[in-house]
């Protein structure tokens, strides 16, 4: 695939194949042949470097040919972290999404919620300045989570239905009765609030109100 | 879409390896291309991660995880 141009505010991915514009942002062709089809969202994370690490030791590092210069580097790490505020996580759950506008997550960091159907807890992790969302759902058990401080300051996951501990980023229970099973990670994308209607016209329901 | 009167996309993009190199979070760190506070778009598939530093993403990666294709953008 390759980028295009600015289609409602957002960049237009096109594929040497077939030649649709895709919305990157839905994964859906505004134009084309594929219209009415969708490539599949994945999920991902935007954080911070050290805490990406520290939660997948393992991690590969895409190299670009390029070497980038200090100052560009640091201006992309400036707006990344400097325009939160102005950010919402877009959760998608099907063909169903609703948008959490980062400042309603960070005070109570977790907010438990049902999206088309399904069991959802938007988190916020501080340290890693990165929202994420997972499906509240175990062995088709749906657990309620609260964030929690560990003694060192780590931020943790708490299910009210067993005590059971979860990391905030990967998902795996690593205390209590459920230690060992994962959550399910959902498409969460960081997108400017300003943006969000233009670029996503009759997708996103914003959320407001109270946590479930 | 910008196009000629062929009807032929005039506007070919940006393009970019469809598998480009990789290597471990260690030889990131010591070749300088992540340190922190950089923010990465970090995702996993299966039990292989990956992360791409913001700054060197411009616009799309192509890639390959885990078998699977994938693009990263943001």
């Amino acid at each position: 695939m390759h980028t295009g141009y600015v289609y409602q505010g957002s960049f237009v991915t096109f594929d040497a194949e077939t030649e649709p514009e895709w919305l990157h942002v839905t994964g859906e062709p505004v134009m084309g042949p594929l219209k009415g089809k969708s490539i599949k969202l994945l999920p991902t994370r935007l954080a911070r470097w050290e805490q990406w690490k520290s939660a997948h030791p393992n991690t590969t590092v895409y190299k670009h040919r390029r070497n980038w210069s200090d100052a560009y580097r640091e201006r992309v790490t400036f707006r990344a972290g400097s325009s939160r505020a102005k950010l919402g996580l877009n959760v998608v759950v099907g063909h169903e999404s609703k948008l959490y506008p980062y400042s309603s997550l960070e005070p109570a960091q977790v907010i438990n919620d049902v999206n088309n159907k399904k069991p959802i807890a938007a988190v916020f992790a501080p340290s890693a300045e990165c929202g994420v969302t997972w499906l509240r759902q175990v062995d088709d058990r749906t657990l309620t989570v609260r964030s929690l401080k560990t003694a060192a300051g780590a931020v943790r996951l708490r299910d009210a239905e067993t005590n059971s501990v979860w990391h905030p980023l990967t998902g795996h229970a690593m205390d209590g009765p459920l230690k060992g099973k994962k959550l399910t990670p959902l498409v969460a994308i960081p997108i400017r609030l300003t943006r969000y209607r233009a670029v996503l016209s009759g997708w996103p329901d914003l959320w407001s109100g109270s946590d479930t | 879409m910008i196009r000629d009167e062929g009807g032929k996309r005039k506007y070919k993009g940006w393009w970019r390896p469809l598998s480009p190199p990789h290597v471990s979070a260690k030889e990131a760190e010591e070749g300088g291309i992540v340190q922190d506070p950089t923010f990465v778009l970090g995702i996993t598939v299966g039990e292989e991660s990956r992360a791409y530093p913001l700054h060197s993403i411009g616009e799309l990666v192509n890639d390959t995880l885990a078998g699977a294709p994938i693009a990263a953008t943001w």
